[in-house]
């Protein structure tokens, strides 16, 4: 650490330290307050239809492409029960990641690749 | 008892009718100009209103340009936020997504004003738009890399193949779910005004005691009002912040 005349600085100065932890908290705060209108603007309805689009968009593509399946190879039943059950778990995918990331732009605090790495689950 | 009020004013779903205002055909598509089509013109037109107004580029902003350049800031800060600095170059892409959602939004509160993004098609083709970039630019970019999105690190091998699937239907939903949210959030709300709107008259209209309880529909359609227009600006934010969220993924498809 060194002053402007290019002195080193061996003990820092307690009121530096204050200083920095002032200027720390205000840059903070001003972080917080451009997150927050976008968390507190979303209603209720548009929050609930968020889950049930991204939950019920998987379903559907999974059904989907197992009723694709089923007509390819012709193993009528299971293409369809496989693909429904993988959209399943690929709808709960989307809403976990859903409510991890924040799509309403509150998820700054949460890295989205964070999704694999933590085994609480 | 009817006191001759239009029968529109109570079906909640007559708003959304497509009328044709020139027949146009070419071979077997139906190209016809309808009044969804005539409000996608408004809106450009609008649009095109406010660049204009905001052209002259004074140093101290009036009012259209101030909202321009706020405007410009918010989509620049989230876009930047959410995909880095390279993103920027998606800039004109995301701005015109966000600003055509919001005008056609906004201009879908005017009483008799017929709203594009109540349609599940616009609003599908709108996602379609942004998945077609993603995955082509994804693809120009990283060739074969773009693959690691659907290979997820830090998980075990053996369940890999399964996420991987996952991730693959996932990523199909994508545009479903994208366009999905933004059309139920405006056909919901419409319809919903509508109801308690037509809940009111005819409680009204209906005498009596139950003339004086339709001040609680009335009262309640006056509260969904700037519900909806809040609405009307969230989902077109929330499009646009998905459209570079998954923009990010085309520029950086390994960590996502």
């Amino acid at each position: 650490m060194t002053d402007p005349e290019g002195r080193a600085k061996p003990q820092s100065n307690p009121s530096d330290i204050d200083e920095l932890g002032r200027k720390l908290d205000q840059i903070n705060a001003k972080r917080k307050t451009v997150a927050e209108p976008a968390q507190a603007s979303a209603s209720n309805m548009a929050e609930g239809l968020k889950y049930a689009s991204e939950f019920s968009a998987a379903v559907l593509v999974g059904a989907a492409l197992g009723w694709g399946v089923d007509k390819l190879t012709g193993i009528t039943p299971f293409g369809l029960l496989g693909g429904l059950f993988l959209g399943l778990c690929a709808g709960v995918l989307n809403v976990v990641r859903a409510a991890k990331e924040g799509m309403d732009g509150s998820g700054e605090d949460l890295p989205p690749n964070e999704l694999y790495e933590d085994d609480d689950a | 008892m009817n006191i001759g009020l239009p029968i529109v004013a109570k079906d909640p779903t007559a708003q959304f009718k497509l009328h044709k205002l020139a027949e146009l055909k070419i071979g077997s598509f139906d190209l016809s100009f309808t009044n969804s089509a005539l409000m996608m013109v408004v809106t450009l037109v609008c649009i095109s209103l406010w660049f204009l107004l905001s052209s002259k580029k004074q140093l101290v902003p009036g009012r259209a340009q101030s909202i321009l350049e706020l405007s410009y800031e918010f989509i620049a800060d989230m876009l930047k936020s959410s995909t880095g600095k390279e993103g920027m170059r998606f800039f004109p892409l995301v701005f015109s997504i966000f600003v055509f959602i919001l005008f056609a939004n906004m201009l879908g509160m005017i009483p008799f004003f017929f709203t594009t993004t109540s349609h599940i098609i616009v609003t599908f083709a709108l996602a379609m738009i942004v998945m077609v970039v993603v995955i082509g630019f994804g693809v120009w970019k990283n060739g074969f890399g773009f693959l690691k999105l659907f290979w997820p690190a830090g998980i075990p091998i053996a369940i890999k193949p399964f996420v991987s699937l996952l991730e693959i239907i996932s990523f199909i939903s994508r545009p479903i779910s994208l366009s999905v949210r933004l059309w139920a959030n405006m056909f919901a709300g419409h319809i919903l005004l509508k109801l308690f709107a037509g809940f009111a008259i005819s409680m009204f209209a209906a005498g009596g005691l139950t003339a004086f309880g339709s001040i609680v529909p009335f009262g309640l359609t006056l509260a969904l009002i700037p519900l909806e227009f809040l609405v009307a600006f969230v989902q077109a934010y929330v499009f646009a912040l998905l459209t570079s969220v998954y923009l990010s993924d085309a520029l950086h498809p390994g960590h996502h």
